[in-house]
């Protein structure tokens, strides 16, 4: 090795050099880093934050201080401070001596309690030395001699402790003493303080930010200074850490780090009364202050709207929890604008976007922001049942738009072809909309898996098991080609004449296949055994139509001679009779269909309306008889069976065919008119083409088959039995997509063709571009030329739309998907075969309704966030939901009142009286009411813009205003329903509220829900029966719902809903039975005392009990009791005159003067298993405290001796007795029997009468 | 003057039978909608119950200031006559409580008219006070009665805070229960012949008469009017109506009848000071057989047998 030198490979000179620049490069490129860096955006949304933060803090003190309440309170207590300082100052002396004292004292109490700290040590290590000699097992002496140093060391700490108390005391007193002396004003100061506390606060915020004290403001620029910056300055990132809430990052998922306050920095703050502290606007100046003055704030400086649903600690979606990226999607981590990946709501946004923050769609992250038009479609992740974002006693609607598409999508029944699986293994994934098992092995099969999850919803359409006993073979085809040709309203979708039908293959082809649906469910269609009325029996369609009209038809249907009634749950009926077939026969279907739906179609969700035939001889009615003839009144509809070739037959056949057989056998086929493959090998369609034998059939037969196999195939094909239960299709299995991780499909496997260009020339139902259209919006949008707020909601959203299908967007892509699902398919029919065009049916959906659609479909992402953060109520909300899940299902709505509308109006409160209640009202009787329907407050809290205050109540509309007044008399009457507090005035159920039709204001967002039926109805049989009395009327219409799970008892609705029989004799109708399942019976029951907060699902009926009884009787002895046994004597309260004039009870029959115009009340057998104790007692106090339409009269007023034999005729006992005997019906009835109160006396005739 | 109100008189009241026009499955078996003209024949009241009952007062009117003081003050009275051919049907039957409620034939009140073509229980009323003027309530009670399962009587005028006395002289339970459209309803038991009675007070003045049925026996019925001023009168058997006290001027009145709705909606009438203005309207039958403002379509003209 050669030894080290001292000599140089390089030159010293240049090297110097190089290290010089190189240094002097690495510090300017250090100064342009430090630059950029402190140039970012969010530095500067933060300082304006600062000062938005300050002039906000100002402008809240001057509104603090102008407020003259304020300066009177505090102008007062200072003075009361002044004049508490003079007195006190007078008394200095005396204060002075007061406060040596306590001085002394208190100097005492040092010295001992340093002192006594002294000697506990000392204790404390005498005690240990006792302790290490015992666990050394030293001699007994040591041991003893350390436990006398202890004991010592112990006197000495006890003396200590006891001198410490007492001069403890002392200072106490001395200190309570110098209290005394100066409580006045030291009460004053305290006040004064609390008055301020605002102010003090506000004050506290701004001098934090911009302090006026100069060495503190100096010393906040310094901590703005670069790198000083890094030690806890206040401009800086905040961070939300989120790492349950974790976020999947290609195969991956990684702890979600969420920046996004370091610009929205206001996000979450709300002032008291949870008011957003800067609410969100567009203000149109660029200058902060104009912004505080105008209270409104752009992005980023503003407050997150709906403060009691998001972000706050007391909502349900604290910031700190969720972050904000879980909901809105983007990339949290970003700090700059485009980093954090916003999304533009529609292409003009964009423009303005790129032209202020340099925005560009940024394709590197996956999960750009949703754009504003889709922020409901997040909710999904967690919230699998969807209901309650659209129906919630507590926030109302907080996602009315996914809401709506999620009906929808059960409404037109997508998941019949599209599965939405809302399980992946047994866990959840997401809302879950799959058809039920379609036969009982299927369901047994699921129910042995524990990891399977059977579907719940049933088929959209109605079944096609029997549907030659309905319709023609001719009306099939017609009906198939275009549903809405028939009936405008249909919600089938269309499948034949669409964009990729028109060449001259689909004009050959499509008369075949419609031809062959209809063959086919003709020939495979088997009968039902249908009813028919009495022999001899004339359908009386006036008396149909009045049937119809009145026995909850029209809760479901519409028909054209109803226009008044709207419902469009079930299908219109106006050309029913041209559907049906024709004379007896399609008279016989729908006799059998209205009187027995289940008969023809077992999962139907048409119920059984029991309209069972009535009256005797000349009087006798058959209501269903009636009601067909009424529908079938009009001509019968001429449907001629579809036309096609039996060349297009045999082409379409060969079409087919070759995708399973060869060439030669397809022509072999046909030829020999047999099918090649024995039937046990056939899979598929084509077993339509086989016979049992296997022999050759007739030509005749051959050509029906040819026929059959078509429709099977078609149907096979559009996926028919998706919405229909078609015979032969039991197992097969949806065809369309699986929409459960829609919302995350790969763009890139979308497929959108030659679309730009079809919408380039097409695209519009007027026929015009749709790229036109999309052009001119975006034109309009920059020049502000739209005519209205909905005009450019609409035509910005189709741009919106557009600009995603042409970027190859999902949403876009979806959006042209169903408007013109087959579109996709332009110049594509010419290269693809006629069996691979697309399927999908067009729906009559609108636009609106499609990004309904796309804002739910887009939501499903099948990606849930950990359990913890997932909806899964339990309990009394879980039950809410499942309810009104079933309310909507089986269409409750349609008949009841299911919420009372809130009706708000501006009030001169002097019109509004206090209840004035009569002598008559028993005392408990309110306590009970109170109890059961709990005051309201009738004050909204809010005066109107002219300044009177807004009352708001639930009620029911008993008179309208007639248009002949004059417009200022004109008023509504409203009958009162909740027991309500206005401003102190106590007005009770049933007070008439009365509205100036000029004072009422219409919110349309809490007009109610349910009841349309009811109400046309009421209307009806004001002008047929009751001459106008609106009250009568009701008590002959479906009753509202109103605390139904306060009056009836769980277990008897539950039975009720599953096998209703007839409780009121008033109504003109009965509730029918409907096709619920058990459970479904079940969660309905539930859903009513749960959402009045009643105890379900068991109640337990004390009244029935010995305890109870034993008490009562005690009582009744005091006070009334004629010696007889309680509950005997309570029995003939019931059985006495009285209750039997209106009720069946005790084994007597109501008397019966005029069926059509007695009020008869239900039965009182039924009373003990349907209605809840405490419930039934205040409906015997006063039955219009709970129904103001009702007749029930109070039976036993408090001022009127009744039945003086019984319980010394005192009514407030009367009453008890009343209900005890009623819930102990059976038992009386068992024990004691029919008896008649007061006793019949020997000549035959009832005395008290 | 006193406007008396004899509901039905034995020479007097005469009746109306009716058609079944609108409701399908009438006893007569006429069908043909509400356009079937309405014969009526006259036939004599077989019931010998006679009972005067209330009236208003209006002598007790003060009108403070406006129309009398510059105008004096006048009356109108006049007849309202039915023009048209009668046709009798049965009287009700009661089927309940037989013993109390058929001892005496029910009339059917729905159209009372006298053989001299009078027609009674016809409300004549102004629907608002006069501006201006201001009326003590009548501390005089009222009475509302029961006999034979018929109200008495069928129709009553009361002054707004007048307590209207509610009694029973059956010895059957009725109801009392009142559909008004800007009171708070009234619904009470009545004992067997509680000649105490229950009060029964309206507070707001009605701008129709408030029916009241007996929800126990369905075919009991009548009219309370309650104003906040005396305009008013209630058409005796003959229809014959008087209302006196009122401030010169022109005046509109509403004239109610309980099958017809309004039988005219604002009839005007000029009052003179001093001598009283005569009045004869009359109705033809179409008038009882299409209902107008807060009253339905359908008709039944009917009567005592």
């Amino acid at each position: 090795m050669a030894p080290a030198t001292d000599k140089n490979w390089y030159k010293l000179s240049t090297m110097h050099k190089v290290f010089a620049w190189s240094a002097f490069a690495l510090f300017v490129s250090t100064i342009i880093m430090m630059v950029d860096d402190y140039d970012d955006e969010w530095r500067d949304y933060q300082r304006t934050g600062f000062r938005l933060a300050t002039l906000k803090a100002r402008q809240q003190e001057e509104q603090i201080l102008k407020d003259p309440r304020f300066n009177a309170r505090v102008d007062e207590l200072d003075k009361q401070l002044g004049s508490a300082n003079d007195s006190l100052s007078d008394q200095q002396e005396q204060i002075d001596v007061v406060q040596n004292e306590f001085d002394e004292k208190a100097f005492t109490v040092g010295v001992l309690n340093r002192k006594a700290r002294e000697e506990r040590a000392k204790r404390d290590v005498a005690r240990a030395n006792y302790d290490i000699a015992v666990r050394d097992a030293k001699p007994q002496q040591e041991r003893d001699d350390l436990q006398r140093l202890f004991n010592t060391a112990q006197v000495v700490v006890g003396g200590l402790e006891t001198e410490l108390q007492v001069a403890q005391t002392e200072q106490d007193l001395a200190a309570a003493k110098l209290n005394s002396e100066t409580k006045a004003r030291d009460d004053i100061e305290a006040e004064l303080s609390n008055v301020r506390t605002d102010l003090d606060r506000l004050i506290d915020i701004r001098n934090k930010i911009s302090p006026t004290n100069i060495v503190s403001r100096l010393k906040r620029n310094i901590m703005e200074l670069p790198i000083i910056d890094g030690f806890n300055s206040h401009i800086k990132i905040k961070q939300d850490w989120l790492p349950k809430l974790s976020q999947p990052l290609g195969m991956t998922s990684s702890a979600r780090f969420d920046r996004c306050r370091t610009c929205h920095m206001n996000i979450d703050l709300v002032g008291s009364g949870n008011v957003p502290t800067f609410p969100a606007g567009h203000p149109d100046s660029n200058n902060p202050e104009d912004w505080v003055q105008e209270n409104q704030f752009p992005q980023p400086f503003s407050t997150h709207p709906h403060p009691d649903l998001y972000l706050t600690a007391a909502s349900p979606h604290p910031l700190p929890e969720f972050g904000c990226t879980s909901c809105h999607d983007g990339q949290g981590s970003g700090t700059s604008f485009q980093n954090a990946s916003h999304s533009p709501n529609e292409p003009h946004q964009a423009h303005e976007w790129e032209h202020d923050f340099d925005y560009f769609h940024n394709h590197f992250w996956e999960y750009p922001m949703t754009p504003k038009r889709f922020n409901e479609s997040t909710c999904l992740k967690c919230h699998h049942s969807v209901t309650e974002l659209g129906i919630n006693p507590k926030f109302g609607a907080t996602a009315p738009k996914l809401f709506e598409g999620y009906q929808l999508i059960q409404k037109y029944g997508c998941f019949g072809c599209h599965e939405i699986n809302g399980y992946d293994s047994g866990v959840a994934i997401g809302p879950d909309l799959r058809l039920e098992p379609n036969t009982e092995e299927e369901a047994k099969k699921i129910a042995d898996d524990p990891k399977a999850v059977a579907g719940q919803m049933r088929k959209v359409g109605p079944s096609l098991r029997h549907v030659a006993d309905k319709t023609t073979e001719g009306f099939l085809s017609y009906w198939t080609e275009e549903p809405k040709r028939f009936r405008p309203t249909t919600r089938m979708p269309q499948f034949f004449d669409l964009a990729n039908q028109d060449d001259a293959h689909a004009v050959k082809f499509q008369p075949v296949e419609l031809a062959g649906i209809a063959q086919f469910l003709m020939q495979k269609s088997t009968p039902v055994e249908l009813m028919k009325p009495q022999a001899g029996y004339q359908p009386n369609a006036e008396r149909g139509r009045k049937m119809f009209s009145e026995r909850g038809c029209l809760a479901c249907h519409s028909h054209v001679k109803f226009p008044e009634a709207k419902s469009s749950f079930g299908p219109n009926l106006s050309k029913i009779h041209e559907k049906v077939r024709a004379g007896q026969e399609g008279f016989g279907w729908l006799y059998t269909w209205v009187k027995n739906p289940e008969r023809h179609h077992p999962r139907t969700k048409m119920p059984n309306l029991f309209l069972d035939p009535q009256g005797e001889g000349e009087k006798y009615i058959d209501p269903a008889a009636d009601i067909a003839a009424f529908l079938l009144a009009g001509k019968p509809g001429s449907f001629p069976n579809q036309k096609f070739s039996g060349k297009a037959l045999d082409e379409l056949v060969v079409t087919f065919l070759s995708k399973t057989l060869t060439e030669a056998k397809v022509r072999e086929t046909l030829a020999e008119w047999k099918y090649p493959v024995g039937r046990e090998f056939i899979k598929g369609d084509e077993i339509e083409l086989s016979t049992e034998s296997g022999e050759a059939v007739s030509e005749k037969e051959w050509q029906t088959m040819k026929l059959n196999y078509i429709g099977r195939r078609t149907i096979s094909r559009y996926g028919c039995f998706g919405c229909h239960d078609i015979p032969g299709f039991e197992n097969a299995r949806p065809i369309g997509t699986p929409l459960q991780d829609w919302g995350r499909k790969d763009p890139s496997k979308l497929a959108p063709e030659h679309i730009e260009e079809y919408l380039h020339h097409h695209g519009e139902p007027n026929g015009g571009s749709t790229l036109d259209r999309v052009t001119d919006a975006i034109r309009k949008a920059s020049g502000h030329e739209f005519g209205s707020p909905e005009e450019k909601e609409s035509e910005l959203s189709a741009a919106y739309f557009y600009e995603s299908l042409i970027h190859h967007g999902r949403p876009g892509f979806l959006w042209q998907k169903l408007r013109s699902p087959r579109s996709y398919d332009f110049r594509k029919t010419e290269t693809k075969g006629y069996d691979e065009r697309l399927k999908m049916p067009k729906f009559p959906f609108d636009e609106r309704q499609i990004e309904s659609v796309a804002t739910f479909v887009l939501g499903l992402t099948a990606e849930p966030p950990s359990e913890q953060y997932q909806y899964h109520p339990t309990g009394r909300p879980a039950d809410r939901i499942e309810g009104e899940r079933l309310l909507e299902k089986y269409n409750c709505g349609g008949c009841h009142i299911i919420d009372l509308p809130e009706i708000q109006y501006r009030a001169n409160l002097d019109d509004i009286f206090a209840s004035d209640l009569s002598a008559d009202e028993y005392e408990a009787g309110k306590k009970l009411l109170f109890k059961l329907n709990p005051v309201a407050n009738g004050l909204a809290g809010k005066d109107s813009e002219t300044g009177e205050p807004i009352v708001r109540f639930h009620g029911l509309a008993s008179s309208l205003p007639d248009p002949e007044d004059d417009i200022e008399d004109q008023e509504y009457g409203f009958d009162l329903w909740e027991t309500l507090d206005v401003g102190g005035k106590i007005l009770f159920p049933g007070e008439k509220m009365l509205v100036p039709a000029q004072s009422l204001l219409i919110d349309k967002s809490n007009t109610g829900r349910g009841g349309d039926f009811a109400r046309v109805l009421v209307n009806q049989l004001m002008e047929t029966t009751t001459k106008g009395v609106r009250n009568l009327a009701w008590q002959m219409a479906p009753p509202p719902l109103y605390k139904e799970g306060v009056k009836v008892q769980t277990p008897w609705l539950y039975q009720f809903l599953q096998n209703p029989g007839k409780i009121r004799h008033t109504t003109v109708l009965r509730m029918p039975k409907f096709n619920m399942s058990a459970d479904e019976a079940r969660s309905l029951a539930n859903y009513f005392a749960a959402v009045d907060g009643a105890p379900y699902p068991y109640q337990r009926i004390s009244e029935r009990e010995s305890d109870y009884l034993d008490a009562r009787a005690l009582a009744t002895i005091e006070q009334a009791h004629g010696g007889q046994a309680y509950l005997d004597e309570s029995w003939k309260v019931l059985n006495a005159t009285l209750c039997m004039k209106c009720h069946s009870v005790g084994g007597k029959q109501v008397k019966i003067s005029d069926p059509e115009k007695d009020i008869r009340g239900p039965d009182l057998d039924l009373t003990a298993e349907r209605l809840r104790p405490e419930w039934t007692l205040l409906w015997l106090y006063k039955p219009q405290w709970i129904t103001p339409f009702t007749s029930m009269p109070a039976p036993l007023p408090k001022s009127k001796k009744t039945f003086p034999g019984l319980f010394k005729g005192v009514g407030g006992i009367q009453t008890i007795g009343l209900r005890d005997a009623l819930m102990n019906y059976n038992r009386l009835m068992e024990d004691v029997g029919n008896i008649t109160y007061p006793p019949k006396d020997a000549a035959g005739q009832q005395s008290g009468e | 003057m006193r406007i008396q109100k004899n509901c039905l008189n034995v020479c007097l009241a005469l009746v109306a039978c009716g058609l079944v026009s609108f409701s399908i499955g009438c006893d007569q078996g006429v069908g043909g909608g509400a356009s079937t003209e309405p014969t009526v024949t006259i036939k004599p009241n077989s019931s010998d119950t006679s009972t005067e009952v209330a009236s208003t007062d209006t002598t007790s009117s003060n009108i403070a200031d406006g129309a009398a003081s510059t105008g004096g003050v006048g009356s109108v009275k006049g007849v309202v006559l039915f023009e048209g051919d009668f046709q009798k049907i049965p009287a009700i039957v009661a089927t309940k409580d037989p013993a109390v409620c058929a001892k005496n034939p029910i009339a059917n009140e729905r159209l009372v008219v006298s053989s001299g073509g009078g027609v009674a229980n016809v409300f004549i009323y102004l629907e608002k006070k006069p501006k201006g003027a201001d009326f003590e309530a009548s501390t005089e009670p009222l009475v509302f009665d029961q006999k034979g399962c018929v109200f008495l009587p069928h129709s009553l005028a009361i002054r707004v805070g007048q307590t209207v006395n509610v009694l029973s002289d059956d010895a059957v339970a009725h109801n009392t229960h009142t559909f008004p459209l800007r009171n708070t309803g009234f619904n009470q038991v009545v004992q067997p012949n509680d000649r105490t009675g229950i009060p029964l007070v309206y507070t707001k003045p009605e701008k129709l008469p408030v029916q009241v049925k007996c929800d126990i026996h369905p075919w009991m019925e009548a009219y309370h009017l309650p104003l906040d001023h005396p305009f008013v009168a209630v058409t005796d058997a003959d229809g014959k109506f008087e209302i006196t006290g009122l401030p010169a001027g022109t005046h509109e009145f509403r004239i109610w009848q309980q099958e017809a709705g309004y039988l005219e909606r604002k009839y005007k009438v000029e009052i003179k000071g001093g001598e009283p203005t005569e009045v004869k309207l009359s109705f033809g039958a179409d008038k009882f057989t299409d209902f107008k403002g807060g009253k339905p379509k359908s008709v039944i003209i009917s009567a005592l047998d």
